[in-house]
């Protein structure tokens, strides 16, 4: 399978600030070499009849064992009629730019930021724990590992 | 009764024990819950768990003050969705020499 973390995080031996910043520059082709669709604030929401959108950030470990976990249901059960989106959640710079995407998500405390849709309505957002709630439950994933994180523990430097 | 050693946890939400850990103003929103715990603030604190409110921007710690820092899935040197992220620079600027940054359970740097 595919990691989204492993493909934006290539080179350990940058500093902290530096591996973020190329992990933020690598990240739109790290999702788009999995099989999830990458979808970017300001375009039109996706055209698809049932779709997850989900906003996360390169610097959480939380975010990133999300992605591919995601990824590994995604490709397991290729019939699914769902299709997930991410974007990043740092491309955003208010609450309000939050709540024009998630209508009624209220206060974005923590990411990922999740809204579901079909047949062109926002059926279920949240953000935090509830957001993973979400994904695991509309992805058949198991509660306790989208609970879990990966470690950006340097291999060398 | 003074305090023998300083450990700050940036971005921290209660998951280390015996530290100070450090939020923006974000965290005093009626429904923030920590995202390990899903405690409220006040169920933190009532557990124990001391908080220090400030901008990532500006800690308020004198310069080499502080034994350990320690930084668990936070921003560092970016700006985030909620705003500044941590700034490497003021790491480095409030660490004791011989004081250690803690990057996601294993020593970042050791300050000279």
């Amino acid at each position: 399978m595919n990691s989204v973390r492993s493909s934006i995080y290539p080179d350990s031996t940058l500093r902290p600030g530096e591996s973020q910043k190329r992990a933020r520059e690598l990240f739109r082709s790290g999702v788009e070499g999995t099989a999830l669709n990458w979808w970017a604030p300001g375009e039109p929401l996706p055209s698809e009849e049932s779709f997850v959108l989900v906003g996360v950030v390169v610097w959480s470990g939380y975010d990133m064992n999300l992605l591919d976990l995601l990824n590994d249901a995604v490709v397991s059960t290729p019939d699914r009629e769902l299709t997930a989106y991410v974007f990043d959640a740092d491309l955003i710079r208010s609450e309000a730019e939050f709540e024009a995407i998630f209508p009624g998500l209220g206060l974005a405390h923590h990411t990922p930021m999740v809204g579901y849709w079909k047949g062109g309505a926002l059926l279920e957002t949240g953000c935090g724990y509830l957001g993973r709630q979400i994904v695991a439950r509309l992805f058949g994933i198991d509660d306790s590992l989208v609970l879990k994180r990966v470690s950006f523990v340097p291999i060398a430097r | 009764m003074g305090i023998d050693k300083i450990t700050l946890n940036l971005g921290g939400e209660g998951e280390e024990p015996d530290v100070i850990n450090q939020q923006g103003p974000w965290i005093l929103r009626e429904n923030w819950v920590a995202v390990r715990t899903l405690q409220t603030l006040p169920e933190l604190v009532d557990a124990g768990h001391a908080f220090l409110i400030c901008s990532n921007l500006s800690l308020p710690f004198p310069d080499e003050s502080v034994d350990t820092v320690i930084t668990n899935d936070v921003p560092i040197d970016q700006i985030a969705y909620h705003g500044p992220g941590v700034q490497s620079s003021e790491i480095r600027r409030i660490l004791k020499s011989r004081g250690q940054w803690i990057k996601d359970g294993a020593i970042e740097e050791t300050k000279p």
